[in-house]
């Protein structure tokens, strides 16, 4: 039986890597929460994706601030999570990602509320998103990801299973 | 002179008692490595008196004993499934009636600072659901939330969530929000001495389209059990229709520090689409 809110999987890369992923994730919790912390080898963008789905089924909304003013934006028809919409790894010093997916295992489109923390001391910003993947299937793999470059040794990516009563 | 079974031990006269033993519910006891085994008795008849009930698991053999119900048996291992047999007892040794039946499966887990509370779900008809009777035994309360709302005629729309605490509907809420359809801008809000704190302004998604769209949210109340602070909320939740959506941040303020025992949710007076679930959960503190 699982704790309320409990780890399922942590992952702190050895070396760098173009992914972490998460794989047969069980479908006995409520909701699932990834939290990120990491850098890139290069100032790169991060991404996610559910179940290895490569395909246009992602789409998000997004308000931001970044000391300056607040904005806004949003995409439609997405082939990833977009982790990265104002805001790059660090090469140096580590930024969030936290990611809340709510009724992963159900038969509805999975809506996920993240939320980026960007300080790299002369710039940053937070974003708050809506995010939503248009398919039914219940979620068994979460994978973190960047194109043509990798995520930094030393990034960590913990996946909580958290249950209802 | 005492009537009954007679000891081994020569020269003396002891009672067993035939005391049979009903067994009831085994139940975590709260710490990972025990559990408490609930019993009830029936008369005795012949020998006696009872003295203590002796709660044995399997596997592993632990015991505990006491003198009523229920008994503590501890040394068990977290993630072991144990069942437990009970039976009567007094000096002279254990009743001529034997064990009870075994109890249910019991697996013992660590105690946790986030537990579950509730759950409530929407079928549909509901224009309210209510956390009611809520203990004070935790710090803060989060309310952890997929939900949509009946309404069909605006595709895609949206309702406002409302909470209100204690059945309170007087003037005693205010709130502040930011919130974006992602156009652009940002939209800022503020309210006081409101009826309800409307978290998330629009935040429950509702149409005829896109049906299989719920929003999300995460609602934070802090300090709800201290009768020395007005009450105050946090929130975050949104939507996405791949054309359009919300997210919205919210925070809010109950003017009254009475302990929060009951929490209710509504949507703008809309009904809660079958599939909705509002998930109650208690943070412990040190």
């Amino acid at each position: 039986m699982p704790l309320t809110y409990e780890p399922v999987a942590t992952t702190t890369l050895s070396t760098a890597a173009s992914s972490i992923t998460f794989s047969s994730i069980p479908s006995t919790y409520t909701d699932l929460r990834i939290v990120f912390t990491g850098t890139g080898t290069t100032s790169v963008g991060i991404k996610a994706r559910f179940n290895n789905d490569s395909g246009t089924n992602y789409s998000y909304v997004e308000m931001l601030g970044n000391g300056g003013g607040a904005f806004s934006g949003r995409q439609g028809d997405l082939g990833y999570f977009a982790l990265d919409t104002q805001f790059n790894l660090s090469t140096t010093i580590p930024t969030i990602r936290t990611l809340d997916v709510f009724s992963y295992a159900g038969s509805n489109y999975k809506t996920t509320l993240v939320h980026q923390s960007n300080n790299l001391n002369t710039s940053g910003n937070i974003i708050a998103m809506a995010h939503l993947w248009r398919s039914t299937s219940a979620i068994n793999q979460i994978s973190l990801l960047v194109f043509s470059s990798t995520i930094a040794a030393g990034s960590t990516a913990t996946l909580y299973g958290i249950k209802n009563a | 002179m005492a009537t009954g079974s007679v000891s081994p031990k020569r020269g003396k006269v002891v009672n067993i008692p035939d005391q049979t033993v009903t067994i009831g519910t085994a139940t975590d006891g709260g710490t990972g490595t025990s559990a408490f085994v609930a019993f009830t008795v029936g008369s005795v008849t012949t020998g006696g008196p009872v003295n203590y009930f002796t709660a044995t698991s399997t596997p592993g053999s632990f015991t505990g004993n006491a003198s009523t119900s229920p008994i503590t048996v501890s040394g068990l291992t977290t993630g072991t499934a144990y069942t437990f047999k009970v039976k009567a007892g007094n000096a002279t040794g254990f009743s001529t009636a034997g064990e009870s039946a075994a109890s249910n499966s019991l697996t013992p887990i660590l105690p946790t600072s986030f537990e579950s509370i509730a759950t409530l779900t929407g079928t549909g008809t509901e224009t309210s659901l209510t956390f009611s009777s809520i203990p004070s035994t935790y710090k803060h309360l989060q309310i952890r939330f997929s939900a949509r709302s009946t309404r069909t005629n605006s595709s895609p729309g949206s309702e406002n969530l409302n909470i209100q605490f204690n059945g309170d509907t007087g003037a005693n809420y205010s709130l502040h929000s930011m919130r974006t359809d992602g156009a652009g801008q940002v939209f800022a809000a503020g309210s006081g001495s409101t009826s309800q704190i409307n978290v998330n302004n629009g935040v429950i998604a509702s149409g005829s389209s896109n049906t299989l769209v719920y929003s999300a949210g995460i609602v934070d109340i802090h300090d709800y059990s201290l009768s020395t602070k007005n009450k105050t909320l946090s929130a975050f939740g949104g939507y996405e229709f791949n054309t359009s959506g919300r997210v919205a941040l919210s925070s809010g303020l109950r003017v009254n520090t009475a302990a929060i025992t009951s929490i209710t949710l509504q949507a703008d007076g809309q009904q809660f689409a079958s599939g909705s679930v509002f998930s109650l959960y208690g943070i412990k503190g040190e």
